[in-house]
């Protein structure tokens, strides 16, 4: 035996296979505990289909953690200043951020609208404003080299933060998690940017609210609305 | 409660340092979840209660000078806003109810109701709620260890109680799902109802 603590202690016999399986479900076992499941094995063979069994009750609940704790892979920490700002740091701060969470949903949409009706692409290379002339925060992009979608998200960040445009993100909201067949994970989630601005062309984005009450920034104007900035 | 070291990430961070708070939240959030999908009744959302951690972590996360305290705060606060959660919940359902109570406890979440695809996932979806139909003391290092990654060592420090006793748990948290699997599928091929689940906290 090792000198692992665990197998100092005493165990009724009837426990001993139901111990050994389980540190090797749970990649636990030593040289010392394989010896000693073969050593039972030798007179119970059916201790193989055990494992088998065990092992697979154990790979189903971890399909199911997994499945459910995906979740928090998603869930980053919210900036403190951004918490400060918008008043998380005393009471009932939930239900404060859940308020917020609608206009950082909205917020969202808008920067989905804004990708999708070409005010980016306006934007780029010629920098920083859209069609209406509302400075969108966007720095002048150097020729090439082209750049990820990730690139271009992680630039408007930064520098919307720098400008104090962006106040932060809030925990990213899982709509969707699936496996593929490649053994991978698709995630389908709204990102959640808390913005500030100062509107002086007023019908670039307007505010509306939903049947259910919760505000939304809404595009107006001549663009067509496109089915993003549509309520779900 | 057993002395913990720093992730190697957050060693090289003081606690001062707001990215310290950033790597031990992504060092240990899923085991976070899933010490809240231990707790909470079934009808509350885990990513709401997630968020409502991360946010505590931020307020008092840099009062926390002692890495080994990071841990047992994160699984106090975990337990109480789960449970938290579950009483919010109750009050709702009774006032929804008009005053007839309903027992939030019992009320699938989003996951479980929206139905198995597949056997694979059925099962999946069978052998999860029998783990949550463990008494607290099983069900908390049953799903732990079904997180990836966590070693009997980490449960430990985790729930603050020793490496034997996880184990000893874990045996008798199978045991006890085997059992009741065994006796679903007796009633089942008996083509009666399948026995009542033990509720939790019930040994």
């Amino acid at each position: 035996m090792s000198n692992d603590p665990r197998h100092h202690e005493p165990r009724p016999a009837s426990e001993l296979e139901e111990v050994l399986l389980g540190r090797v479900v749970d990649g636990e076992a030593t040289p010392a505990d394989w010896a000693e499941l073969e050593r039972l094995a030798g007179t119970d063979q059916a201790v193989w289909t055990r494992l088998a069994s065990a092992q697979r009750a154990h790979a189903r609940l971890i399909r199911a953690v997994e499945d459910r704790v995906a979740v928090a892979e998603l869930i980053d920490l919210p900036r403190h200043d951004v918490l400060a700002r918008i008043g998380a740091g005393g009471a009932g701060t939930g239900g404060r951020a859940r308020q917020w969470g609608g206009w950082a949903a909205a917020a969202a949409v808008a920067l989905v609208w804004a990708s999708t009706s070409g005010v980016f692409r306006q934007s780029f290379p010629g920098g920083g404003m859209n069609r209406a002339g509302v400075g969108i925060g966007l720095a002048p992009v150097a020729a090439e080299p082209p750049m990820s979608t990730d690139d271009y998200y992680s630039r408007f960040m930064r520098s919307g933060l720098a400008e104090g445009r962006i106040l932060g993100e809030m925990p990213a909201r899982l709509v969707e998690s699936r496996d593929l067949p490649t053994g991978d994970r698709e995630i389908t989630y709204v990102r959640q940017i808390v913005e500030r601005r100062r509107v002086t062309d007023a019908p670039v984005l307007g505010v509306s609210k939903d049947e259910a009450g919760v505000t939304r920034l809404v595009p107006v104007g001549d663009s067509p609305t496109p089915a993003s900035a549509r309520p779900l | 409660m057993n002395a913990m070291s720093p992730p190697p990430a957050l060693a090289s961070l003081s606690p001062d340092d707001t990215d310290w708070l950033h790597v031990l939240w992504e060092t240990n959030r899923r085991w976070v979840a899933a010490l809240i999908l231990a707790h909470m009744p079934r009808g509350a959302e885990l990513e709401d209660l997630l968020q409502e951690v991360a946010m505590r972590l931020v307020r008092e996360g840099l009062s926390l000078r002692d890495p080994a305290s990071v841990k047992p705060w994160l699984r106090t606060v975990a337990i109480n806003v789960a449970r938290t959660s579950g009483r919010r919940q109750s009050v709702r359902q009774r006032v929804i109810a008009g005053g007839a109570e309903i027992d939030a406890d019992r009320t699938p979440d989003r996951g479980e109701a929206a139905g198995p695809s597949g056997d694979d996932k059925e099962q999946a979806g069978l052998a999860m709620r029998m783990a949550l139909d463990l008494p607290e003391e099983y069900r908390e290092p049953l799903l732990l260890k079904a997180v990836r990654g966590l070693s009997y060592k980490q449960i430990s420090e985790i729930l603050g109680i020793p490496v034997t006793t996880i184990e000893t748990r874990l045996v008798r948290a199978r045991r006890m799902v085997r059992d009741r699997l065994e006796a679903q599928a007796a009633a089942a091929r008996a083509g009666g109802e399948a026995p009542p689940a033990a509720r939790r906290g019930e040994a």
